[in-house]
């Protein structure tokens, strides 16, 4: 009993003396830029080789890209460099010709499928011929042309709400070659509607080709 | 004494009515866009001394892939006397520096008329004006535009002192050279082509004459060069450094990064297209080449022949060198803006008296046109973006969000938050937007304990891969900066 209470005692005191003493903040080093010269051209590396597949969509029978072939209009009905139906003309390359360029800030294109869908997912290509992230990514689909009603957002990435459609948990993503898809959950829709706000290298918004997953509604 | 023909505007008055009006357009273009780009990594490090010149921390020379000093003081003495504080020094008032250069340059050109003709110093000087290049780096804070008004300002004093030998032309002519070479070490290469252009259109003995003159200047000229290198007398060691730096030119010079085709500032003239958007001054081009053969003819005078051999052989001189930059084109450009007013005005010449200022007019209203359109996509649509050609390596037109982003999450904190920027480049032009934030670190590779750190921003370009949650923000043409914070963080 002796031989324990001396060693709680000792064990307390260890405790104590622990206690005594003095903490100090961590220091972190922040050392200062040194002064560089012209940035360094940086070369593509986070790009996936032109070869590798794109993911693989798990649909049922009969389902086909809807999009492809369809009409599709945009808040820029002027674009400077390509035009809309380069959208889904089936087009899938970054090279000059393959891609509409909208104007800045806040953008959208729409697919008008032709009649309402089951859709089963969307796949984006925006311009990928660099490392970039498009801005603000959003896609709504509705059986709204105007998209006022019945609107549902499928994918938005928009974390601090600039577009206004409420703030989005999607993850902001580079851009590749194999493009984005995004499952759409068999909403039943007639319009896809697909926003961006620029992207990391400047400021317009560009798309190579949109890809609807889908098929009649039953 | 310029040949009647080309002095399409022979009324003073009226000249100066035109001069004035087109440096008040200047101004206006290059005015407006002045806030629309973010710095670019290599203003944002001029920017940065000139902060630590006027907070008193001095300025010593560094001869390792760094400029002369004239920007930095010239800067700091605008600021001075315009009650600018380190704190309040910002984009907009440190391009208003370069840009007093450039409408400089301009008078400069239009000052011309007296050697050159009214009718092309005012087409040339309408060229430069509007010229997306001259627009673009007029308002960029780094030494070109200043280098290039020192350049012209120095061609103006050699045509001046062939004319009239006088010893304050002599001293003008070696102020300026010492300023050139107090701005950029490559005012050799200027050197070469205005002696080139001096000594084809003046004979040797008229020259060899001047020699007492040539003396004056060289010794003001050298007067200069140590006032600034030694930092005003403090720092002697920046004199010889200023002449050890041209061992680091010559390599520079000969492999770099930034080494590009001889004939790229050819293809930036040419029309291209880069991803979508045409590019091009051919009209310029060819009106300049037909000003550069005028030149060699009646009734052209040894002016005309000297700005064609000077324009020629600066281009030649940089076209051979592998390191080009579009901002290196800038002096060189001014010259083509003259020669193509040559250009315009000969090929006005050779018609009937009764077309001629018709016809150019014509012709000048044509080429400006050309280099409006041109002007407004590249300030505008094309302001930041890789695709503009007389960009290098722009800083992304959304950077200003990671800044904002930066600001928004010290708020939320309440504190200065500690940021770990990791970048094998500094992230330049980052350190400038937060350069009196002490609790901000610049690292070129991870440092330890980083996960203590509020924030970290992880240069793409690290072979690392960012952490999950990151939120991407860009720098430049295919660099990003991951934005991540640990989950403890405010």
């Amino acid at each position: 009993m002796k031989t324990f209470s001396f060693l709680f005692c000792l064990g307390l005191s260890a405790i104590a003396l622990r206690a005594d003493e003095a903490l100090t903040p961590l220091k972190l080093d922040y050392p200062p830029p040194q002064l560089t010269g012209t940035p360094v051209p940086a070369k593509l590396k986070n790009l996936e080789a032109p070869n590798v597949k794109p993911p693989l969509i798990m649909v049922p029978a009969g389902v086909t890209n809807l999009a492809k072939g369809k009409p599709v209009t945009a808040s820029d009905t002027a674009p400077v460099i390509g035009d809309v139906t380069l959208i889904t003309d089936g087009d899938k390359s970054s090279d000059e010709g393959s891609f509409v360029e909208l104007d800045r800030g806040l953008q959208w294109v729409q697919i008008d499928l032709g009649a309402p869908a089951e859709l089963y997912a969307v796949a984006l290509w925006h311009y990928h011929g660099q490392a970039r992230a498009y801005l603000s990514v959003i896609v709504q689909v509705s059986n709204d042309p105007a998209f006022k009603t019945d609107v549902r957002t499928i994918f938005n990435n928009d974390d601090d709400n600039k577009s206004g459609f409420g703030a989005g948990r999607d993850p902001t993503y580079l851009e590749k070659n194999t493009g984005r898809l995004i499952p759409a959950g068999k909403a039943v829709a007639r319009y896809v509607r697909l926003y961006s706000a620029g992207n990391t290298s400047n400021e317009l918004n560009h798309y190579i080709e949109v890809e609807v997953y889908g098929r009649a509604k039953p | 004494m310029v040949p009647r023909v080309l002095n399409l505007v022979p009324r003073r008055r009226l000249f100066l009515l035109a001069a004035g009006l087109l440096l008040a357009g200047a101004a206006l273009l290059r005015f407006i866009p002045v806030e629309r780009r973010p710095f670019h990594a290599d203003e944002a490090v001029q920017a940065y001394q000139t902060w630590q010149l006027l907070r008193g921390e001095g300025y010593t020379y560094d001869p390792a892939d760094k400029h002369g000093p004239f920007l930095y003081y010239a800067a700091a003495g605008i600021a001075r006397v315009s009650g600018w504080t380190p704190a309040s020094l910002d984009e907009s008032r440190l391009r208003l520096v370069t840009l007093l250069a450039g409408l400089g340059t301009l008078a400069l050109l239009a000052g011309l008329s007296a050697r050159l003709g009214a009718g092309p110093a005012l087409i040339g000087t309408a060229l430069l004006a509007a010229a997306p290049l001259a627009v673009i780096y007029d308002t960029y804070f780094v030494q070109e535009a200043w280098f290039s008004f020192f350049t012209w300002a120095l061609f103006c004093a050699l045509l001046r002192l062939r004319e009239k030998p006088t010893l304050p032309a002599a001293l003008l002519v070696g102020g300026l050279a010492g300023l050139m070479q107090a701005t950029k070490e490559t005012s050799v290469l200027h050197f070469a082509a205005l002696g080139l252009a001096l000594l084809a259109t003046t004979p040797w003995r008229e020259l060899a004459r001047l020699w007492p003159r040539w003396l004056a200047a060289l010794g003001t000229a050298v007067l200069v060069y140590v006032v600034f290198y030694s930092a005003f007398f403090t720092h002697w060691s920046g004199v010889v450094d200023g002449l050890r730096t041209y061992a680091g030119y010559a390599g520079r010079a000969a492999a770099s990064a930034h080494t590009q085709p001889w004939d790229y500032y050819f293809q930036l003239l040419c029309p291209h297209t880069r991803e979508g958007a045409h590019w091009g001054e051919p009209w310029l081009l060819l009106a300049a080449l037909a000003g550069a053969g005028f030149a060699f003819f009646r009734p052209a005078s040894p002016a005309h022949r000297c700005l064609a051999i000077f324009t020629g052989s600066l281009l030649g001189i940089y076209s051979l060198i592998p390191y080009k930059t579009p901002w290196l084109l800038l002096t060189p450009y001014a010259g083509l803006a003259l020669l193509a007013g040559l250009g315009v005005v000969h090929a006005a010449n050779l018609l009937p008296a009764k077309f001629r200022v018709v016809v150019a007019a014509g012709l000048c209203l044509g080429l400006l046109t050309g280099a409006l359109v041109r002007e407004r996509n590249a300030v505008g649509r094309y302001a930041s973006d890789d695709r503009n050609p007389y960009l290098y390596q722009p800083t992304s037109p959304q950077f200003p969000r990671l800044v904002a982003r930066l600001h928004e999450l010290a708020a939320q904190a309440g504190r200065p938050l500690r940021v770990a920027v990791v970048s094998p480049d500094y992230a330049w032009p980052l350190p400038w937007y937060f350069r009196a934030e002490p609790s901000f670190g610049f690292f070129p590779v991870p440092p330890p304990q980083l996960s203590l750190y509020d924030v970290t921003l992880t240069d793409s370009r690290l072979p690392s891969l960012p952490p999950p949650g990151a939120q991407p923000f860009g720098l430049r043409p295919n660099v990003l900066l991951w934005l991540s914070r640990p989950a403890t963080a405010p």
